[in-house]
C-alpha cells in the first residue's frame, strides 16, 4: 500500500491540525468543514509526492488511514482531558453549552471502548464504523476501501450501529 | 468466548433477515429467524428497536459524512436515498442563509433530454406549491456536468406508516395526521398537480419541537394537469400527454386500477392512493396484501387481476384477523377504535371505478373530519338507526360535557364516576394504605379538572374558542386557588383565542382594515370586495361590479375609495360609501399589480412591469391623473409607505428599492429570491423585508441601505411582517404568528394562525389573517385581539445564569458569571460577591435564601452568607459538575456535592466539617438532591443508575437503571422524586412505593427540575428542546408547556419565586423571562366582559344541567 512509504508522523501531524479545528468548532460553534480539511491534507501530500500518489485508490487508502488516525487523536484528546480533570477513567466529553446534538454529545471514550469490544467480536464491522464515523466515508466508499460488496458494508453498518447504540445505552 | 462469538453471529444473521421487513412482516418472521431462542429474540428486538430510531448520532460522522462536494451553493453532506429518477442528498446551503436542504440530482446514466424535461416540469410544478404538508422547493439549477437538480426542504423523519407504528398511535390520531397529508395533496390538486405516486415512503413525518408535521415529498412523477398559458415549457406540456403510457410508474400496492391498466389518470387516482394509505394505517397491510391469504405474502404476480376484479376486505376485518393471530396489544387497541364508519370511508376511496370514489380529496377529508367529530359520514347511505345512534351519542356527550370528549377522557370519566360510587369502600382501603383523608376526593376532583383543562385545550385547538374559554373558566371557578388552573388559563390566554373565525368565500387573497378598526375589507379572486365585521365574522356588505383575480387591496386614507389590483394588470377604484365600482385606472400593465394608498391620498401601483406609478385621485375619471412614474430593477412583489412618505418596494429578484418623496430611487439586494413583504418601522428609519422562499427577514436601514438585523432562526415561510412598535415585529409564517423582540432578538410563537397575509387594525388592537383559496374549510380567516400588557416580562441578565431556589423576597435569582451575582426579576444587580482567582461554576441558594453554596473552578465548594458576604464554610475536592452537583438540604444546614473521586461529600455548614457520604469508586455523579424532610439523599451517576440513600440507616438502593439523570428534585412532601434524563424522559419516583413512572414530552435533555413551592403536585422541568413543561405528579400528566425563547433556544435555568407566583426562566445570552400568575389575573380580568358573555351562553346550552 502506498501509505507504508509515507512519513507516518507527518500525516499524523497534519491530521492533528484538522482534529484541533474540529474541537475548536465543537466549543465555539463555528462551522468548519472538516471533510474539506482532510481533503486538503490529502491534496498537500499528493502534491508533494507527485504522480505516484495520484494512482487510483490512493485517496481511499489515505482516508482509511485518516479515519483510524482521527479516532486515535480524538480519543487521546478526550482521555487527556479526563485525566486532567479527574485523574483518569471513563469520562464523557463535556456538552457544549446550548447543544446536545451528536456527535458532540456522544461519549467518545465510551464509543471507543465499545468499538474495541465490537472489534473483538467482528473486526470488519468495527472497521466499517470507524471509516464511517471517524473517517466520514459514505457506504460506497467504505465498501471500496474494505474491498467488500456494498450491500455487505451496508448490512455491517446497520448491525454495528444498532449494537453500539445498545452498548452505549448501557454505559449511560 | 466462542459462545459469545456465535451468539453475536446469530444475532447479526437474524437482524439482517428482519431488518428490511415492515413491522407486521417482522412479527411473523421473528420465530423463524431466531429459531425459537427467546434470549436471542429479546436481543434482536432491542437491536431492531435501536435500528428503527430515526436520528442516530453515529450517522453524523465527526468529519461529516459525504465528500464535501459543492453543487452550486450547496455542500453535499450525505445520501438520503435513491429514487427511480435520481439521488437525493442531504446538503448544506452556505449563503445567503445557512440551512440544511434536500438536494435531488438526476441519476448518472439517465440524463437523457427527456428526463431533463420531465425534471424541468417538476421544478416548475414544485415552485407553484407552498403548503406546510408539502416539502417546499427552494431552488433549482444544473451541476457543472449539466445534470439538473432541485433543492427542497429537508424533511427529517420516518415514513407515515413507520411513524404511526413506532408511536403506536390510536386510530383517531392516525386519522388526524392523515388529514394533514390530505390537505397537502389537495393543495397540489388546486395548483393543477397530481402526485401519481403517493405511498407511505413519500410521506415523511417530521417532529420539530413537539410539532408533528407530515410532509409529502418527491413529486417525482407529478405533472401539471393543465399547463396554463406560457408558464410551462414545451417539453413539459408534451410530456403531460405522453408519459402516462409506456411503463407504469407507481408501486403496485398504491396503484389505482386505471393506473395499472395504463388508462387516464386524474385526481381520483390520487384519492385511490390516499385510500390505500389510510387502509394501511388502519389495518396494518395494504389492500392488495390483505387480499392474499395469510402466509402467502411472498412472490405475487396475481396482483393485477385482484386489483381489477376484487374488492379488498374491510380494514377492521383485517385487523380483527391480525388480532386473533398475534394478539398484539396495539392491534387490539386499534380494533377498539376502528369503527364501521372508517371502513366505509376507506372503501369508498378504494372503489374500483373512479366515479364511485370521492370526487376530490376535499370530499374525502370532510368525511374523515365528520367521523372525528362524531357526525354522520356520507360514505354510506345513512339508515335511520345509524343517524339515531349518532344523535343519541352526541346528546349524551353534551350532558356530560364537563368531563369527556375523547375516548381516553371518557374512560377517565367512567373511572371517576365509578370511584365516586364506591367511595366508601375506597376510603377504607385508602385509610388502610395510610393515605390522608380527603386525598381521594381531591384526586378525583383533579381528574375531572384535568379533563376539563384538556378538553378546553382541545376545543381551543379545534377552533371552538368559546367552548374552550368556558371550560377553562369553569375549571378556575371550581378551584380558583390552584396554580394548575391559572397556568392552564395563562397558556390559553397566550394562545390568543380568536375574536372571530369565519369561512370566507373562496379565493380570498388580501385584506385591509377600515379606519374604524372594526370592519375590514377583503379582496378575492373574481369577486368584488366585501366588508366584514371583525367582531362577528359576518359579511356586512358585498360590493357590486365585475372583478378580476384580485391580488392586492387598499383603502384610501379619507375612507372614500377602495383600490384593487389584480393578476391581469388591472387597477379598479371602488366607491367605499356606495359599494360600487367607480372606475378602472389605466396602468398599462400586465401581470400581478399591487396597490397602495399613500397618506397624501395618492394611489401608488406597481407590478410585473417593474414600474411604479403614482396617481392623484380626482372625483371623476377625468380628474384622475398620473403624477409620476419610476422603473425598478425587478417585478414589484410588495410595497409599503413610511410615516414620512418614503416608499419601499420588494422585488422579485430579491431587491428592496426605496423611492424618496423626491422620486429618487435607491436599490439594494439583500435576498436572492422574491421579497414578498416590506414594512416600515414606526419611526420611518428601517424597513423589514421578508422572503417567503428564503425564510428570512432582513431589517434594512433606509438611510444607508445597510442590513441591521437578519432574522432567520424560527422564521418559517414569511408571508408578511409588520412592526407592532419600534422594537417589536410580528410575522406570519407557515402556521403561526411570531413576535420578534428586536432588543433581545427573541422570537415567541404568539398565536396559531394560518394564512398568507394579514392586516393589523389602525388602532393596533386587532389582527386578521386570510388564507387563499380557502377551499379547505379547516383553515378559516381569523381575527385576533392583540394583547395589551401580557403577563410575561423579559429582562437581560449580565451573564449566563444558573440559579435555583430564588431568594427571600420572591424577586431575586442567583446567577453565576465571573462573579456570583444576585439579580432581581428586572435584571438589576442587587448583590454580588467575588472570590479572587476562582470562578463559580454551579450552585444553589438555601431555601430561605440566607446562604449560597457554590462550587468553584478551584475545586472548592464555598458556602456564603448573603447578608455578611462572608464565606462561612469550605468543602474540598469538588468535582466541578453539572448544575445539580451542589445542593442544600431543606433547612440549609448541610450541603451535598459531587467530588472528584466520583463520590458524594456532605459539608456541615455550622461546623465547616466535611464527611464522605458516598465513597468512591462510583461512576461520576451527575445530580444530587436532599429530600425536604431530610431523611433521604438521591444521586445519579453516569453509569445510568439512580440511587436513593437513607441517611439514618446508611442503606442505599438503586431506584432505576438505564436513564442518565442530569437533574432532579423532590416534591415538597418528600414523597415523589422527579428526575430529568439525557434523552428527555422525566422520571417520577414514588419514594415509599419504590415505583417509577416515565413521563414523556421533552424531546431533548432535561436540564432542570423545579417543584412548585406550595402545590406539591406541580413540578416544572426545562429541556434543551427550549420548552418548560409543567407536570401534575399524581395525575402523571403534563399540564402544559411554555416555550419562552423559541425552539432550540436552550433554557439555562428555572425557578419559582418563594410565593409560587412567578416563574423565572434564564435563557441564552443572559435573557430572563418571567411570568406572574397575579399579573395574569389582571390580564384576564381586563378581557373578562367578553369571557363572561361566552360562559353565559355556554351555560344556557348545557352546563347548568351538569351543575345541578
Amino acid at each position: 500500500m502506498v501509505l507504508v512509504t509515507l512519513d507516518d508522523t507527518e500525516i499524523y501531524r497534519e491530521l492533528k491540525l484538522v482534529a484541533a479545528a474540529l474541537l475548536r468548532r465543537e466549543r465555539s460553534g463555528h462551522t468548519l468543514q472538516p471533510t474539506a480539511l482532510v481533503h486538503e491534507v490529502y491534496l498537500k501530500l499528493a502534491d508533494r509526492l507527485g504522480d505516484a500518489w495520484e494512482k487510483a485508490g490512493s485517496e481511499a487508502a489515505f482516508r482509511s488511514y485518516a479515519a483510524e488516525a482521527m479516532r486515535r487523536i480524538l480519543v487521546d484528546h478526550a482521555r487527556k482531558r479526563a485525566a486532567e480533570k479527574r485523574g483518569g477513567g471513563l469520562v464523557r466529553i463535556e456538552l457544549p453549552e446550548a447543544s446536545v446534538e451528536a456527535p458532540e454529545a456522544l461519549e467518545l471514550l465510551a464509543l471507543d471502548e465499545a468499538l474495541g469490544e465490537l472489534a473483538r467480536l467482528d473486526a470488519r464491522k468495527a472497521r466499517v464504523v470507524e471509516l464511517r464515523f471517524f473517517g466520514g466515508l459514505t457506504g460506497e466508499e467504505t465498501a471500496t476501501v474494505l474491498g467488500i460488496a456494498r450491500s455487505t458494508a451496508e448490512a455491517d453498518w446497520f448491525f454495528a450501529r444498532a449494537w453500539l447504540r445498545q452498548r452505549l445505552e448501557q454505559f449511560g | 468466548m466462542r459462545d459469545a462469538t456465535s451468539a453475536f453471529e446469530r444475532a447479526a444473521a437474524a437482524f439482517e433477515t428482519l431488518r428490511g421487513l415492515g413491522p407486521s412482516e417482522r412479527e411473523a418472521a421473528f420465530t423463524v429467524a431466531c429459531g425459537g431462542d427467546r434470549s436471542l429474540e429479546t436481543q434482536v428486538r432491542t437491536l431492531l428497536a435501536h435500528h428503527d430510531r430515526v436520528d442516530d448520532p453515529l450517522d453524523r460522522s465527526v468529519l461529516r459524512p459525504g465528500v464535501g462536494t459543492l453543487i452550486g451553493r450547496y455542500r453535499i453532506e450525505s445520501v438520503l436515498g435513491e429514487g427511480g429518477m435520481g439521488t437525493v442528498y442531504r446538503a448544506t446551503q452556505t449563503e445567503p442563509v445557512q440551512r440544511e436542504v434536500a438536494l435531488k440530482v438526476i441519476k448518472l446514466g439517465m440524463d437523457t433530454r427527456q428526463v431533463i424535461r420531465r425534471f424541468e416540469a417538476e421544478r416548475q410544478v414544485l415552485a407553484r406549491m407552498e403548503h406546510p404538508n408539502i416539502a417546499q422547493a427552494y431552488d433549482a439549477g444544473a451541476t457543472r456536468d449539466g445534470r439538473p437538480y432541485v433543492v427542497m426542504e429537508l424533511v427529517r423523519g420516518p415514513s407515515l406508516t413507520d411513524y404511526c407504528a413506532a408511536k403506536a398511535l390510536p386510530v383517531r390520531e392516525r386519522v388526524k395526521l392523515f388529514l394533514h397529508v390530505m390537505s397537502g395533496v389537495q393543495h397540489a390538486h388546486q395548483k393543477g398537480v397530481l402526485h401519481r405516486d403517493l405511498k407511505p415512503s413519500n410521506i415523511l413525518v417530521s417532529e420539530v419541537d413537539g410539532a408533528v408535521t407530515p410532509k409529502v415529498i418527491d413529486f417525482g412523477v407529478a405533472k401539471a394537469l393543465d399547463n396554463r398559458r406560457g408558464d410551462a415549457t414545451d417539453g413539459a406540456s408534451r410530456l403531460s400527454v405522453t408519459t402516462h403510457t409506456g411503463h407504469a410508474v407507481g408501486t403496485p400496492d398504491y396503484m389505482s386500477p386505471e393506473q395499472a391498466c395504463g388508462g387516464d389518470v386524474d385526481i381520483r387516482s390520487d384519492v385511490y392512493a390516499l385510500g390505500v394509505i389510510l387502509y394501511e394505517l388502519l389495518a396494518g397491510v395494504t389492500p392488495l396484501k390483505a387480499q392474499l391469504p395469510a402466509g402467502r405474502r411472498g412472490a405475487d404476480d396475481d396482483w393485477r387481476r385482484r386489483l381489477l376484479d376484487e374488492d379488498p376486505p374491510r380494514p377492521s376485518a383485517v385487523l380483527g384477523q391480525r388480532r386473533t393471530q398475534d394478539g398484539s396489544t396495539d392491534a387490539r387497541q386499534l380494533l377498539k377504535d376502528l369503527r364501521s364508519e372508517l371502513d366505509w370511508i376507506t372503501l369508498k376511496a378504494l372503489a374500483r371505478e373512479p366515479e364511485r370514489r370521492y370526487g376530490t380529496v376535499e370530499a374525502f377529508a370532510e368525511d374523515l373530519s365528520r367521523y372525528l367529530a362524531g357526525e354522520a359520514v356520507i360514505a354510506r347511505p345513512p339508515s335511520p338507526t345509524y343517524l339515531l345512534s349518532k344523535i343519541a351519542k352526541r346528546h349524551t356527550a353534551a350532558l356530560v360535557a364537563g368531563v369527556a370528549v375523547t375516548i381516553s377522557l371518557v374512560a377517565g370519566l367512567v373511572l371517576a364516576l365509578y370511584g365516586l360510587r364506591s367511595a366508601s369502600l375506597e376510603r377504607d382501603r385508602a385509610i388502610a394504605a395510610g393515605i390522608r383523608e380527603g386525598e381521594l376526593t381531591r384526586s378525583l376532583q383533579g381528574e375531572i379538572f384535568a379533563a376539563n383543562v384538556l378538553r378546553g385545550r382541545m376545543s381551543g385547538e379545534g377552533g371552538s374558542t368559546e367552548e374552550a374559554r368556558a371550560l377553562l373558566w369553569r375549571a378556575e371557578s371550581a378551584d380558583s386557588r390552584s396554580p394548575l388552573v391559572r397556568w392552564a388559563l395563562r397558556e390559553f390566554a397566550l394562545k390568543r383565542p380568536y375574536e372571530s373565525s369565519m369561512l370566507a368565500s373562496p379565493g380570498v387573497s388580501c385584506v385591509r382594515f377600515l379606519a374604524d378598526s372594526v370592519h375590514f375589507i377583503i379582496g378575492a379572486n373574481d369577486m368584488p370586495p366585501t366588508i366584514v365585521d371583525a367582531r362577528t365574522g359576518e359579511s356586512v356588505r358585498a360590493f357590486e361590479g365585475p372583478s378580476g383575480p384580485v391580488v392586492s387591496i387598499d383603502v384610501s386614507p379619507d375612507g372614500r375609495w377602495v383600490a384593487t389590483g389584480d393578476a391581469d394588470g388591472c387597477v379598479v377604484l371602488w366607491d367605499l360609501l356606495r359599494g360600487t365600482l367607480d372606475r378602472v385606472l389605466d396602468v398599462r400593465a400586465a401581470g400581478n399589480t399591487h396597490v397602495l394608498f399613500c397618506h397624501d391620498g395618492t394611489l401608488v401601483t406597481g407590478g410585473s412591469d417593474r414600474t411604479v406609478r403614482r396617481f392623484a385621485i380626482g372625483e371623476t375619471a377625468a380628474t384622475t391623473r398620473l403624477v409620476s412614474m419610476v422603473t425598478l430593477p425587478s417585478a414589484i412583489e410588495s410595497a409599503s409607505e413610511s410615516p414620512t412618505g418614503n416608499l419601499a418596494f420588494g422585488g422579485s429578484a430579491g431587491d428592496v428599492s426605496f423611492v424618496g418623496t423626491d422620486g429618487a430611487v435607491r436599490s439594494i439586494r439583500p435576498f436572492r429570491l422574491a421579497v414578498n413583504t416590506v414594512a416600515w418601522s414606526p419611526d420611518g428609519s428601517t424597513v423589514a423585508a421578508g422572503s417567503s422562499f428564503e425564510r428570512r427577514i432582513a431589517l434594512v436601514r433606509a438611510s444607508t441601505g445597510s442590513l441591521v438585523h437578519d432574522i432567520r432562526q424560527n422564521v418559517g415561510s414569511v408571508r408578511r411582517a409588520e412592526f407592532l412598535g419600534p422594537d417589536e415585529l410580528v410575522y406570519l409564517g407557515h402556521w403561526s404568528l411570531t413576535l420578534v423582540d428586536l432588543r433581545t432578538e427573541t422570537q415567541s410563537p404568539f398565536a396559531a394562525m394560518v394564512g398568507t397575509t394579514f392586516d393589523i387594525s389602525p388602532d393596533a388592537t386587532r389582527l386578521i389573517s386570510v388564507y387563499p383559496q380557502n377551499a379547505d374549510k379547516r383553515l378559516p380567516m381569523r381575527c385576533l385581539r392583540l394583547p395589551r400588557g401580557e403577563p410575561v416580562r423579559r429582562a437581560v441578565a449580565p451573564a449566563a445564569c444558573y440559579f435555583r431556589n430564588p431568594a427571600r423576597n420572591g424577586e431575586e435569582v442567583v446567577c453565576s458569571g465571573p462573579s456570583l451575582t444576585i439579580i432581581d426579576g428586572n435584571g438589576e444587580i442587587v448583590w454580588s460577591f467575588d472570590v479572587p482567582g476562582a470562578r463559580p461554576t454551579t450552585g444553589t441558594a438555601s431555601a430561605d435564601g440566607r446562604l449560597l453554596a457554590f462550587g468553584y473552578d478551584d475545586r472548592k465548594v464555598r458556602v456564603i452568607d448573603r447578608a455578611s458576604k462572608k464565606v462561612v464554610a469550605i468543602g474540598p475536592n469538588f468535582q466541578r459538575g453539572e448544575q445539580y452537583a451542589v445542593t442544600f438540604d431543606a433547612r440549609g444546614e448541610r450541603v451535598a456535592y459531587a467530588t472528584a473521586g466520583w463520590g458524594v461529600n456532605v459539608l456541615d455548614v455550622a461546623t465547616g466539617t466535611t464527611c464522605t457520604l458516598v465513597p468512591p469508586p462510583h461512576q461520576e455523579v451527575l445530580a444530587i438532591a436532599f429530600s425536604p424532610d431530610g431523611s433521604k439523599l438521591a444521586y445519579s451517576e453516569r453509569g445510568a443508575k439512580l440511587w436513593l440513600l437513607d441517611l439514618a440507616s446508611g442503606a442505599s438502593h438503586i431506584v432505576t437503571e438505564g436513564y442518565s439523570i442530569f437533574s432532579m428534585g423532590f416534591s415538597a412532601d418528600s414523597r415523589h422524586l422527579v428526575a430529568g434524563s439525557w434523552r428527555g424522559d422525566v422520571l417520577v419516583v414514588d419514594v415509599p412505593k419504590r415505583t417509577v413512572d416515565v413521563l414523556r414530552g421533552h424531546s431533548a435533555l432535561v436540564y432542570g427540575v423545579e417543584r412548585h413551592p406550595i402545590d406539591e403536585d406541580i413540578v416544572a422541568t426545562m429541556g434543551a428542546d427550549g420548552t418548560v413543561r409543567f407536570w401534575h405528579l399524581r395525575l402523571g400528566r403534563e399540564v402544559f408547556e411554555w416555550m419562552p425563547f423559541g425552539p432550540r433556544e436552550g433554557i439555562r435555568s428555572i425557578g419559582f419565586t418563594a410565593d409560587g407566583d412567578r416563574l423565572v426562566v434564564g435563557g441564552p445570552r443572559g435573557l430572563l423571562a418571567s411570568f406572574s400568575i397575579s399579573e395574569l389575573d389582571r390580564f384576564l380580568s381586563a378581557n373578562k366582559a367578553a369571557e363572561l358573555h361566552c360562559i353565559d351562553q355556554y351555560d344556557r346550552q348545557g352546563f347548568v344541567r351538569d351543575d345541578e
